[in-house]
């Protein structure tokens, strides 16, 4: 049964194990590491094994002898009798480095601070289960993070789906009967707030100024339009213009002042107007909105009125965008057989 | 290689190599582990196991006193295998396969009762003896009287496999039985009691059906007079008689119209 | 028939019970044509002296509901209600031997307690319609039953065994290990496995180019310098800069039909695999199959189970030695740290010292 030990212990000391003291401290070690399957005791004993007792693992054949670690040693320096181990200085070897490895679990999913988010989320979710909710409605009204700030957060490109579902999550742990929120959730959840409460501030309402001017502001198409109303006989100035220079089209003055001629406002009302960007009909119909707007301040009772009237509702369409590929935006260029 | 791709069985011939050539500074710590733990001969095929349908029986043999246990392997076939045919695995083959067939092939609404299939350690045959049809922990379904047959089949000597079926099945009967009644009398028991139940599902259905019934009584009441008016005018007026199944607005265009008929 | 004995049978009962009943009397006739509602009324409005209180306990929680207390907050009435329920939990029948399908994911089996009835009643032998098998896992195969190809268990048994014992090593020499099932449900067993074992997991899509462009892919995401005992360096943090992303020394893969690109990476950069091998998938994608059902949720978790329990016990060992001084593995050195992961060479020196 004797084996020539010089292989295994090149084989041994090249690729198996290294131990930073000597040989010796190795061969312990070294034992451990041939054991069996998981479940078997472990056999700490001290003792030196034998050359037999090593594994029959076929040495590594092809070792250049540059590349062997220094601590390789020769054959017959190997000790017969064991002696004990020196101390070791553990104030040292935890200072030693000894591996670089993933700062989380979820490093090879490329995002990992979000997926141990939600993970500690969930976790949270499936322990405060059995606490009793309230209608999503009475649930407090909190200011999440908006996407582009909780990427700034986790400092990776989240999809929007993903956070999302995150979002899901954080709404549910939020609907928990909110003097029964455990402390853990709440600051967990307090992590994902936008800073400031912009809910906090309420809406102040528009007012006439000191010289009874109402301002307003109205967006249609790339038009903006501002308007100033105050109480008057009816006189309209657009860009120091009057209406009809403005406007050629009687279409679009119609359009302009619908809101003061659908509540037959039109002669007690002065308005002064800069309107600028887009063409001829997001103006006029900007100038609409804007003066709605402006009307409402001086008269808020008008709203259900103007709401009939269909002017105080935004127009939020603006050009598509063309594509590559297309005419248009959407149109395709002629198909032609040949 | 040819098609097949070995570069996940060769991990450590290539780190291995890669280290004696210096491409990599230092050998990994896993290739001593794949060299102690090798993986496995994935491309050697080995014959498939074949499946043969034995079945165990007690037996008397001519000339002995005492029962044997015997084992009858069906007769096979001797057709040569195909050479392409020797590892393509072969189908299954039990005795209690074919008893359960016929079992529910009598028995097609032992199919529908509901039945607990799911295991959690996979041990619950040990506590189960079918010596006797019923058992521990387990609903008496048609699978106990496969087992119990199979049961009779291998340890009573010389019975038949009809003899089996049928002293399992009127166990089972009997059981049912037991087990109808035993359900009738917790019903009553519980009705003295106070519980209600309410209508039972039969009953459900049938009030449904009176229902839809008086639905169509009163639907059909109400056609029925309509036609009967509809006649009733249209009786005064016979030439009209090719119009008269048509609806009321096509019936005054039909009025309209018929001046003009009678004076082309 | 039935009802005629039926004064007998329960005459035991009738005496238990607490209260004056006029069951008893309503059944002397022999008519059984009495309205169901008419009876139930009788039952259910029990004379109020014949209470007795604190007989039952049931009486209490009765009375207690019964006067709703409007100044209770829902926090309380939500603890009474817990306590109440954890009290009458406890009342009645035990019913023992239930099957939990969190428990494999609580406390998965050991690679010791691998049974082949565990497998069995876990599902992990079913594998696919016949048409669809790979012929390359033919020495997987037990027999055909149903049009469906039965995995033997036997060799599964085997092959878990000889996965688990790979997991165990390399967890006990310091590898890091991954875990990846990225179908629906296997989240939660791929994240406990890799909780189990102290490796990573994935379980959403795999980023093609992980392994293979890691720099780009994985370059933003964080890592640290642990000493043997696991605990982080934070005063290397600055030589960490640069450096390549970290590879897996072993990946295990619970649907491999599904990551193939993950496997091909691996096999570019020579990183060992296991996977779960379905009679439709190619074992050779991996180095150590698994020969198993990789549909059923149940038989993946049994398996990610036990390679996740592996992994612990190899990370015990490994923290073991580490309390006594020893490392397992080569450890990395601080000169080592501080030379250019690159080049090899120390910063601005000029000395061209291989490592």
């Amino acid at each position: 049964m004797a084996r020539p030990t010089y292989g295994i212990v090149q084989a041994m000391l090249s690729l198996r194990l290294y131990s930073p003291s000597s040989y010796r401290l190795a061969a312990p070690a070294l034992r451990r590491q041939t054991r069996g399957y998981a479940t078997e005791p472990e056999n700490t004993t001290g003792e030196m094994q034998s050359s037999t007792e090593l594994p029959s693992t076929d040495p590594l054949p092809t070792d250049p002898p540059s590349a062997a670690p220094p601590a390789e040693a020769p054959p017959s320096e190997i000790p017969r009798v064991v002696k004990a181990a020196p101390q070791i200085d553990f104030a040292k070897f935890t200072a030693q480095p000894a591996r670089i490895i993933p700062a989380s679990p979820s490093y090879f999913s490329g995002s990992p601070r979000f997926i141990d988010n939600v993970l500690m989320l969930e976790s949270l979710q499936a322990k405060y289960a059995s606490l009793p909710i309230v209608g999503a409605g009475e649930a407090p009204r909190m200011a999440w993070f908006k996407l582009a700030q909780f990427r700034d957060f986790v400092g990776e490109p989240v999809p929007m789906k993903k956070y999302k579902s995150l979002l899901k999550i954080l709404q549910r742990l939020n609907r928990i009967q909110p003097e029964m929120v455990p402390q853990e959730v709440r600051s967990h959840l307090g992590k994902f707030l936008r800073p400031g409460n912009p809910y906090a501030q309420q809406n102040v309402p528009r007012t006439v100024d000191e010289n009874g001017r109402a301002r307003a502001k109205g967006k249609r198409k790339e038009s903006t339009a501002v308007v100033q109303l105050v109480e008057g006989e009816g006189e309209i100035m657009v860009n120091g213009k009057s209406l009809v220079e403005m406007f050629q089209r009687v279409h679009d003055r119609e359009s302009a002042l619908w809101a003061l001629r659908s509540t037959q406002r039109m002669d007690k009302y002065n308005a002064w107007i800069t309107v600028k960007g887009g063409g001829v009909t997001g103006q006029a119909e900007a100038i609409t909105l804007a003066i709605a707007r402006a009307l409402l301040v001086h008269e808020p009772a008008l709203k259900p009125a103007l709401r009939k009237a269909g002017v105080i509702t935004v127009d939020a369409r603006r050009v598509e965008r063309k594509k590559p590929g297309h005419v248009k935006a959407r149109k395709m260029p002629t198909w032609v057989k040949r | 290689m040819g098609k097949i791709n070995l570069t996940a069985l060769r991990v450590r011939q290539t780190a291995i190599n890669q280290f004696a050539s210096g491409k990599i500074s230092q050998l990994p710590q896993w290739v001593q582990v794949v060299g102690e733990i090798p993986p496995s001969e994935t491309l050697i095929r080995t014959p498939a196991p074949q499946h043969e349908l034995v079945r165990q029986r007690l037996k008397t043999l001519p000339g002995s006193s005492k029962p044997q246990v015997v084992f009858e392997v069906q007769e096979k076939t001797r057709k040569a295998k195909k050479a392409s045919r020797l590892f393509k695995p072969v189908g299954l083959k039990y005795e209690e396969d074919q008893i359960r067939q016929e079992f529910f092939r009598d028995h097609p609404w032992e199919l529908a009762r509901p039945r607990v299939i799911l295991e959690s350690t996979g041990k619950d045959f040990e506590n189960y003896d079918w010596s006797r049809l019923q058992q521990p922990g387990k609903r008496l379904d048609g699978e106990s009287v496969v087992q119990r047959q199979l049961w009779l089949l291998n340890n009573v000597p010389d019975i038949s496999k009809t003899a089996a079926y049928d002293i399992a099945r009127q166990e089972f009967y009997k059981l049912r039985l037991k087990e109808d009644i035993e359900r009738r009398v917790a019903a009553e028991e519980a009705e003295a009691t106070g519980a209600q139940f309410g209508l039972s599902y039969l009953d459900i259905g049938m009030n449904l059906e009176n229902q839809q019934y008086e639905k169509w009584k009163a639907w059909a009441k109400t056609e029925a007079q309509v036609f009967d008016q509809r006649n009733a005018a249209l009786s005064g007026a016979p030439e009209m008689g090719e119009t008269e199944a048509e609806p009321d607005a096509f019936g005054t265009e039909a009025d309209l119209l018929a001046p003009a008929q009678a004076k082309a | 028939m039935i009802v005629r004995k039926f004064g007998l049978r329960q005459s035991r009962q009738l005496l238990a019970l607490s209260r004056q009943t006029p069951i008893s009397r309503r059944f002397l006739s022999t008519e059984f044509e009495t309205p169901v509602a008419a009876a139930a009324t009788e039952v259910q409005t029990p004379p109020k002296e014949t209470i007795v209180p604190s007989e039952n306990p049931l009486n209490e929680v009765m009375r207690a509901s019964s006067q709703p207390q409007e100044q209770w907050s829902e926090g309380r009435i939500w603890g009474m209600s817990e306590s109440r329920r954890r009290k009458f939990n406890r009342t009645g029948s035990v019913v023992e031997e239930i099957y939990n399908p969190e428990t494999v994911l609580d406390n998965p089996p050991r690679p010791s307690d691998i049974t082949l009835e565990l497998l069995l009643a876990s599902g992990t032998h079913l594998g696919h319609s016949t048409s669809r098998w790979n012929p390359q896992n033919s020495r997987y195969i037990f027999g055909i039953r149903e049009g469906v190809h039965i995995i033997s268990l036997d060799v599964t048994a085997a092959y878990l065994r000889r996965a688990a014992k790979v997991v165990e090593e390399v967890a006990a020499r310091g590898g890091i290990i991954l875990f990846a099932g990225t179908r629906k449900d296997q989240k939660r067993s791929v994240v406990r496995a890799a909780q189990l074992a102290r490796g990573y997991h994935i379980f959403e899509r795999w980023i093609p180019g992980a392994l293979t462009n890691g720099e780009q892919i994985l370059g933003h995401c964080e890592t640290m310098v642990v000493n043997a005992q696991d605990q982080p360096l934070p005063e290397f943090k600055r030589d960490l800069a640069d450096r390549p992303s970290v590879k897996p020394d072993l990946v295990v893969c619970l649907n491999p039909l599904e990551n193939v690109v993950m496997l091909h990476e691996c096999g570019l950069n020579n990183v060992p695999t296991i996977g779960i091998i379905d009679t439709d998938a190619d074992p050779t994608r991996v180095t150590y199959p698994i020969p198993a059902n990789d549909d059923s949720i149940r038989a993946t978790n049994l398996i990610a189970g036990i390679l996740g329990r592996a992994g612990e016990a190899g990370q015990v060992r490994r923290l073991k030695a580490a309390q006594q001084g020893k490392t397992t593995y080569k450890p990395i050195t601080a000169e080592q740290l501080r030379l250019d992961p690159f080049t090899g060479m120390l910063p601005g020196a000029e000395e061209k010292k291989r490592v």
